[in-house]
């Protein structure tokens, strides 16, 4: 069986080298055929790939331990939900979901485009295959998962497996992978749009209203893969961070800054015709930091956790990054005339300076985190020199320039388009301001004395404002036109303009997250000892030791703490920690007691026994407003969700087009 | 009876985790101090398994993290200040010990100084760009009147078929 998929794969990358040349030559040499041709092998090399990854799935599932992948991630042991999320849990599996992904994008891509963009669909095909082309030929020739253990010229069958750390075994863990590729992956596709057209010089912003839906949802995807990720750290490994600021992390982190950036700074192309130049590099940067992203988790070029173990790909990942920034750079310079934009800036003080100011600072936070994440490998390679650069680097460099951005996301709204004046920004901010202000002094009077919580609280109560201000007026201004209740004109005024309110919603989200983030700042953490029926005291809370159970499963021995929550006297709740030992590796992993709630969680972790055996030791932690970062995933994802729902009303913006390219610039004032 | 089998399996639990946790030479819980944790927080836990500090690594048995804070514990209860217990470990181990790169060595300025760098360089093409794209409109070449007709065409069409809730939408969002 593991042939057919060997074969499929070799198949595949066949058909995308051939699509990539039919693509090309069909265009160039006005052969409609080929281009139909290369379309059509997009189709058939998903058909392809799909078979190769079934095949790898059944392999996983029916545990065929003649194949050296199945052996090293999978055991008999495990659930089958777990063999199956193996497709993804090591390289060569990864490497094949990775292609059979972008195979699936590429197909829809083609399909829902069949009619449209003759001119640049042939180069879109050429740019996704490429890519696709790379991948498929690492799974083909360096990475595959269908190699057989050998012993000799005999092949052998080891009977069991490795198995899956169980750490990993978690179900956030099982889809946290599947949705960061769903996001990085999916950006090929703008990519892909965004250079085809700009390489055949197409008028007007085509790619842009092709592929926005598109850039939301896989930014969504990204969003999400990143905070599964947190949550499976803040509830897994016994120490509640949910950011580590891991090279792998700060990868994964890179391309959604960009593509956040992206997202704002397309508003301006679409609406104004300006920073076409700007978001070419955006959707470039952040395809290739998805690129980069992924080579440092395979190539072992930093020490990371995350990391897949050294493997053959490093030489040919670097190649393609290389060469394909290179590409990009020239496709961009070469073509900067067709970049030129419509409309001038015509105020600093202006809704287009803020996005403008919103997206350097958005870049300056990658940069740094990029520079923290690959100096150490530079500075090691010219002088030898090991530098560690760990979180206090990335908090400090980072927090500032957080703030910045919070800020810029309630000025943002309160700004006019085109030029605010001085008045209209007094009447504007004060409201807001005062509240932010407000709520600053009174948690300073609280008795908060740390300069950076309280300028971020402060920050977040200045932007809520500011969003609750914007939906206040737009809801009252609707209720008194058309005899409306308060809510159902809020409901209007949204539908009405999903991708602002639904935007605006967004922002919410990520506030709330960035009060959960400045909570940390409170956070409290004490390693204590308790013997049976002992009590001690953590911030308000009262910890009773009940009872202490041990016992085993057919895959790990257990050791079960039961532990009494009370506040003021009064029962509250319980905890029931767990540490387990798994029996094939002998692997320790916790499963840590938490009380949830929105203003802080109570989190105790079992961390053994002192070496006299007569007491338990817990690590025991208080975490203020955590929740909210939970809660701002909610929110981010409604309001994600109302972006992408078309609009009752269709707004048109007056606005200027590029009509062509003549000697002098010639273009039309609207 | 109950409370008898209840002591009999906690012993039976502590002595699996003794098995389990073998590793636990001495109550961690006595060096984890409050002046351990701080000075642990400006050294880099290098286990390779996190990326925390030798102050916050959970890890009770870290085979990075916990022999350097019983060595900080020592030095502390020597009468050390902070830091001399960190430029103690900096002489053994290099600046690769620190958890984030010191301002007396090259690599470590460059590390934090050029976000900096980035950031005004970011300031300045923006300065550039408002400067640029502020100056008078270059004049507009001639084009040929059906252009000009079918983009007057095309506004009047707009304005004539605007709804009246889109002008106000439109309004709304200047």
């Amino acid at each position: 069986m593991e042939n057919i998929g060997a074969l499929s794969v070799l198949l595949a990358f066949c058909l995308a080298v051939f699509s990539v040349i039919a693509a090309i030559s069909g265009k160039y040499a006005r052969r409609p055929y080929l281009t139909v041709s290369a379309e059509r092998a997009v189709y058939a090399i998903w058909a392809l790939l799909t078979i190769a990854s079934a095949v790898l799935i059944a392999l996983l599932m029916q545990g065929d331990y003649r194949i050296a992948y199945v052996a090293a991630h999978t055991d008999k042991a495990m659930p089958a939900v777990y063999k199956f999320t193996a497709w993804w849990g090591g390289q060569q599996g990864s490497l094949l979901f990775w292609s059979w992904l972008l195979s699936t994008y590429s197909a829809i891509a083609v399909y829902t485009n069949r009619r449209k963009f003759r001119e640049m669909m042939p180069i879109v095909v050429a740019i996704m295959m490429t890519t696709l082309a790379f991948f498929v030929g690492m799974v083909a020739f360096v990475a595959s998962p269908f190699q057989v253990l050998m012993a000799g010229r005999g092949v052998i069958d080891v009977g069991d497996g490795n198995g899956l750390s169980p750490l990993l075994q978690w179900w956030t863990m099982a889809i946290h992978p599947p949705f960061l590729y769903l996001g990085y992956v999916g950006f090929t596709v703008p990519f892909a749009f965004a250079m085809a057209s700009l390489i055949t010089h197409q008028p007007g912003e085509g790619w842009i209203h092709t592929t926005r839906r598109w850039a939301i949802v896989t930014w969504l995807f990204q969003s999400t893969g990143i905070l599964l990720g947190m949550g499976w750290a803040y509830t897994v490994l016994g120490w509640g961070g949910y950011w580590g600021w891991d090279p792998v992390e700060n990868a994964s982190l890179m391309p959604w800054i960009t593509a956040t950036a992206f997202l704002h700074s397309v508003m301006m192309q679409e609406k104004k015709g300006m920073m076409k130049v700007w978001n070419m590099v955006l959707v470039s940067a952040t395809f290739l930091l998805s690129i980069l992203g992924t080579t440092l988790t395979r190539t072992g070029l930093v020490a990371s956790v995350h990391a897949f173990a050294q493997s053959p790909v490093k030489p040919y990942f670097t190649t393609f990054i290389v060469s394909a920034t290179v590409l990009t750079a020239f496709a961009i310079v070469k073509n900067l005339p067709y970049l030129k934009s419509e409309v001038k800036l015509e105020s600093v003080v202006s809704r287009e300076s803020s996005f403008l100011f919103n997206n350097l600072i958005l870049l300056a936070s990658c940069f740094a985190i990029l520079w923290g994440t690959l100096f150490p490998v530079v500075m090691e390679a010219l002088t030898g020199e090991k530098e560690t650069i760990d979180a206090p680097y990335y908090n400090r460099v980072n927090v500032p320039i957080a703030l910045f951005l919070i800020f810029l996301t309630g000025v943002g709204p309160l700004i006019a388009w085109r030029k605010s004046s001085l008045n209209s920004l007094k009447r504007a901010f004060l409201v807001p301001a005062l509240i932010g202000l407000a709520v600053s002094v009174s948690l300073a009077l609280a008795g908060i004395h740390e300069i950076a919580p309280l300028i971020s609280f402060g920050l977040c109560a200045f932007v809520l404002s500011t969003i609750a201000g914007e939906f206040w007026k737009g809801s009252r201004a609707i209720q008194i036109k058309e005899h409306l209740p308060l809510p159902k004109a809020a409901f209007e005024l949204t539908w009405r303009n999903t991708r602002r309110y639904g935007g605006y919603l967004v922002h919410v989200g990520i506030v709330l997250m960035f009060i959960g983030f400045t909570g940390s700042a409170f956070n409290q953490h004490e390693t204590r000892n308790l013997g049976l029926n002992e009590s001690l005291r953590f911030g308000r809370y009262d910890l009773k030791l009940l009872s202490v159970n041990d016992g085993e499963t057919p895959d790990y021995q257990f050791s079960h703490a039961v532990i009494e929550v009370s506040r003021g006297g009064k029962v509250i709740d319980q905890l029931d920690p767990e540490v387990r030992v798994y029996k094939n590796n002998q692997e320790q992993s916790s499963i840590i007691g938490i009380r949830r709630r929105l203003n802080e969680d109570l989190y105790v972790n079992y961390s053994g026994v002192l070496p006299d055996n007569t007491k338990a030791i817990f690590q025991i932690y208080i975490f203020p407003l955590v929740s909210c970062i939970w809660l701002g995933y909610w929110v981010l994802l409604f309001g994600t969700i109302i972006c992408l729902i078309p609009g009752k009303v269709r707004l048109q913006y007056a606005r200027t087009e590029v009509v062509g390219i003549a000697s002098a610039p010639a273009a039309i004032e609207l | 009876m109950r409370a008898r089998l209840r002591r009999s399996s906690f012993k039976l639990v502590l002595a699996f985790c003794a098995v389990v946790a073998a590793l636990v030479a001495q109550d961690p819980t006595s060096y984890l101090t409050p002046g351990v944790m701080r000075v642990g927080d400006h050294l880099a836990c290098r286990c390779g398994g996190c990326r925390n500090t030798v102050g916050n690594c959970p890890m009770l048995r870290c085979s990075s993290a916990d022999p350097l804070r019983r060595r900080i514990y020592q030095m502390k209860m020597s009468g050390m200040s902070d830091q001399d217990v960190i430029n103690t470990i900096v002489r053994e181990e290099g600046t690769v010990a620190l958890a984030a790169p010191p301002t007396g060595t090259l690599g470590g300025l460059i590390t934090w100084v050029m976000p900096g760098i980035a950031l005004l360089i970011g300031l300045f093409v923006y300065s550039a760009y408002v400067r640029r794209n502020r100056k008078a409109p270059e004049p507009l070449t001639e084009i040929d009147r059906a252009t000009i007709e079918r983009f007057r065409n095309q506004i009047d069409r707009e304005l004539g078929e605007s709804p009246e809730t889109e002008r106000k939408g439109s309004d709304a969002q200047t």
